[in-house]
């Protein structure tokens, strides 16, 4: 299920925040379990069974990583065990084909395609539970004896699908207890509705732009519609993803938990370092935290410092999809940012802050290229395209009908991006705010209605992950 | 006050959901949306094989969405707020000058309008009887000056040429010329896909005159009405003012008797079926819409025709009779026995092929020709 559906909307919500408040506060997170795994198992009913699989895995292993804390040896097997069935499951639904695939290519070896449905939300759903026996054997967050409350922490439906990825740690205490208010709840649902109107309006809209122009043969192209096809996906991809994190956070004050942020307005990112600060933070931080600081972060030699950036952001980039580009995007940050740990960084720092964005925005958009266009000739076309090297024209009719079309959009699309928005709004006076809030509530939810009805074009781009 | 305003944006999200979730309750499901020409998903059954396949979560799905409250409401909204934002282009539908709606006409599947074009050449190349083929070109085409450039219209005079090129056994009529001489006039439907009463006169004119007969004069109007939305404002959402007018020329008494072939009886019909005039596609008024076979006996003399054709025909046909002693209509989407068989046993004199140029790229039913 998504949450941009009328079904989601306007049949699980009102059902699921009805019967959540309506039962008493020891069996909420029961309530929270049971309406998880519906919301989990509305698109692909068997897959059910191996979220149970994973949710138990986790269970078991964190109970006995408690037990044996005091046996060094022990409870290494067992997280080494855990961990390895966590990922082996990982790989088996996601990059299995993949391997397959290209494994087939050595002469002499052919290795069946098994051509399995990706559980939807895996990668998300495995980091999460896996992080909470390794937060266990830290000491970060306390063993959790109550299978149920383990269940609702590993479904909880807001971030199951897409994120934000939660560490056991942060919500450790808001699973014992935490504090319902109508306060909380409505800011969640302006959060929400902040995040709905993001994705149905703004990333559904421009996302049309980029469809058209991926369908399109590299010979038709000209250089201004590659370059407006790739600033599209760039905000089709943003708000997308930063919509849903906010549905996610929105949802989760309106159960009364507080979730990390996801996204701080990443494409005001003055480097690349500040950028991943910004994208897809609660990501880089399960990777910082669980891969590269064990590795020795950068309290080590520079050499094993440049092995975990590149480490690091390879396992990034392999974590968004089984294919060769997401492993090259991936890659393509490490260089970067180890270009800006040498030297880069200082300079970018003192160069006026238009220099430091432009340089983001380009090298950003560049690597949505690569991110978007799966297939490695397409890719060195597309980019050569964009920089005159194929004898394209400079602009054509499609072209300037799809800046006609898109522009007041791609306009909105800009504004939106930035912190200017919010910022003119909050200069509004409280009295006054109280006001238009819900205002602005109901006719955004009236205008994203309207387009769900309209539409059966909703795809959500982070499905595939 | 402070604590009750604190309130406010939960309550409204909370009462806008649970008003809609209410709504679809008691509003009672339709079988049928007219303004959308389809049958609307009812109610899955429940079954656990179902569930676990994934088809009853799919059409429940599919179900809520189509029988949801107030949806032409809702559509229509979103057409608007479309072009508040300045778009000219929603759902596919080109929006252009004068209210004018039009479907966009990106470049067809080649492999699919070539296999069309082969079939119509053996038809009219194994044929006993001489083979019409003639080719529509739409409102998109001829009305492009009205319309937003879209840099991805196809031409339809290019494609009509290569068919024409393609298909050396049949004879041509050039409606692509008669229609461009008069592309001043209201030759199409400004919110519908198919040409007026006045756009099918002169392809009449061109397809007879290719014939050889002498086209008889533009009939006066004897029925008019008014507030026609068509197939494009359908799928736009937008109904711009009071829609086109749909006007009848040639009297029904021109053809004798009229009998269609339909779910394999024969059922008497008409020229016209003026009770359609009242129902949301007005131009189902002509020949009361598509069927398999239709069989038009009138009062002249003249050779028997076979006329294998899309829905642009059906407002041509009344102007015919005049020529031909029998028509008979075939729609290949429905029609699927032998033709070559009904022409030897109806003793058919001459065949034509009519189709709009959109259709003729597209369809997947013109091999049945060749059966």
């Amino acid at each position: 299920m998504i949450f941009s559906s009328i079904l989601f909307m306007f049949i699980y919500l009102p059902v699921t925040l009805a019967v959540y408040y309506f039962v008493p506060l020891k069996a909420r997170n029961a309530v929270l379990l049971a309406v998880s795994l519906i919301f989990y198992g509305w698109g692909e009913p068997v897959y059910v069974f191996l979220m149970l699989a994973s949710i138990t895995l986790n269970y078991i292993a964190g109970l006995l990583v408690e037990k044996y804390r005091s046996e060094t040896k022990k409870v290494r097997l067992i997280l080494g065990l855990t961990v390895a069935l966590n990922l082996a499951g990982l790989f088996f639904f996601k990059y299995y084909d993949f391997f397959a695939a290209n494994l087939s290519k050595i002469p002499g070896l052919t290795v069946p395609k098994l051509g399995l449905e990706l559980p939807i939300g895996i990668s998300f759903y495995t980091f999460q539970a896996m992080s909470y026996p390794i937060d266990v054997w830290r000491r970060d967050g306390n063993v959790q004896k109550n299978y149920v409350t383990f269940g609702a922490f590993v479904t909880l439906f807001p971030q199951l699908i897409a994120g934000p990825i939660i560490r056991y740690k942060d919500v450790d205490d808001q699973l014992k207890s935490r504090r319902h208010s109508w306060g909380k709840f409505s800011s969640g649902a302006s959060r929400f509705t902040v995040g709905l109107c993001k994705k149905v309006l703004l990333a559904n809209g421009i996302g049309r732009l980029w469809d058209s122009v991926a369908a399109t043969d590299l010979g038709e192209l000209s250089v201004m519609s590659a370059i407006l096809g790739v600033l599209a996906f760039s905000f089709q991809i943003y708000f997308d993803f930063s919509g849903y994190s906010d549905m996610a956070i929105g949802l989760g004050k309106m159960l009364g938990f507080e979730f990390l942020e996801n996204f701080n307005y990443p494409y005001i990112a003055k480097s690349i370092t500040d950028f991943w600060r910004r994208w897809h933070i609660s990501l880089s931080v399960w990777f910082r935290d669980y891969v590269y600081i064990p590795l020795g972060g950068n309290r080590c030699s520079p050499f094993k410092h440049y092995r975990n950036i590149f480490i690091v952001w390879a396992l990034t980039g392999f974590w968004h999809g089984a294919s060769w580009n997401y492993l090259l995007w991936g890659i393509y940050f490490a260089v970067l940012l180890m270009i800006e740990k040498a030297f880069l960084l200082k300079p970018l720092q003192k160069a006026p802050s238009w220099v430091g964005r432009v340089y983001t925005l380009f090298l950003v958009a560049i690597s949505w290229c690569i991110f978007a266009i799966e297939d490695t000739p397409r890719l060195l076309g597309y980019l050569g395209l964009m920089f005159g090297l194929r004898g394209a024209p400079f602009a054509d009719m499609a072209f300037l009908h799809d800046l006609r079309t898109y522009g007041a959009l791609l306009v909105v699309l800009c504004l939106a991006s930035t912190p200017l928005l919010k910022n003119l709004y909050n200069r509004i006076p409280p009295r006054i705010r109280v006001w238009t809030t819900p205002g602005l509530i109901v006719v955004g939810l009236i205008v994203c209605t309207a387009y769900l009805v309209d539409s059966t074009y909703n795809p959500f781009l982070y499905f595939r992950f | 006050m402070k604590t009750a305003k604190r309130f406010l944006p939960a309550l409204v999200l909370l009462l806008f959901v649970v008003t809609v979730f209410a709504a679809n309750l008691i509003v009672p499901d339709r079988d049928f949306s007219e303004k959308e020409n389809r049958k609307l998903a009812v109610s899955p059954e429940f079954t656990f094989k179902a569930l676990f396949s994934g088809d009853f979560t799919a059409d429940f799905e599919t179900y809520i969405t189509d029988q949801f409250f107030a949806r032409d409401f809702w559509v229509g909204l979103k057409a608007k707020c479309e072009r508040l934002l300045g778009k000219n282009h929603i759902n596919g539908v080109l929006i252009g000058k004068d209210r004018l709606l039009v479907s966009e006409f990106p470049a067809p599947d080649p492999a699919r309008f070539a296999a069309n074009a082969e079939c119509v050449e053996q038809f009219a190349a194994n044929a006993e009887i001489p083979v019409y083929f003639t080719l529509v070109p739409g409102a998109v085409e001829l009305w492009a000056d009205r319309l937003p450039n879209t840099g991805r219209t196809a031409s339809q005079a290019e494609i009509i040429a290569e068919a024409y090129a393609a298909t050396p056994s049949a004879i041509h009529a050039d409606t692509y010329a008669a229609l461009s001489l008069h592309a001043d006039e209201e030759i199409y439907y400004v919110t519908d896909h198919h040409w007026t009463t006045l756009g099918a006169y002169y392809g009449y004119d061109a397809l007879v005159s290719a014939m050889g007969y002498t086209p008889q004069a533009l009939p006066g109007v004897w029925s008019e009405t008014e507030g026609f939305f068509g197939t494009a404002a359908s799928a736009c959402g937008l109904e711009p003012g009071r829609g086109d007018t749909v006007s009848l020329r040639v009297p029904e008494s021109a053809a004798q008797s009229v009998s269609v072939f339909s779910e394999g009886q024969w059922t008497p019909g008409s020229l016209y079926k003026l009770e359609n005039l009242g129902v949301r596609d007005k131009y189902t008024v002509f020949l009361g819409g598509n069927d398999p076979l239709t069989v038009i006996k009138t009062k002249s003399t003249g050779p028997k025709l076979l006329l294998l054709k899309d829905s642009y025909a059906n407002s041509e046909i009344p102007y015919l009779c005049g020529h031909f002693s029998e028509i008979h209509v075939v729609d290949l989407r429905y029609y699927k026995n032998s033709i070559s068989a009904y022409i030897a046993e109806n003793a058919i004199d001459v065949a034509v092929v009519s189709y709009s140029v959109a259709n003729f790229s597209e369809d997947t039913n013109i091999y049945f020709l060749t059966r």
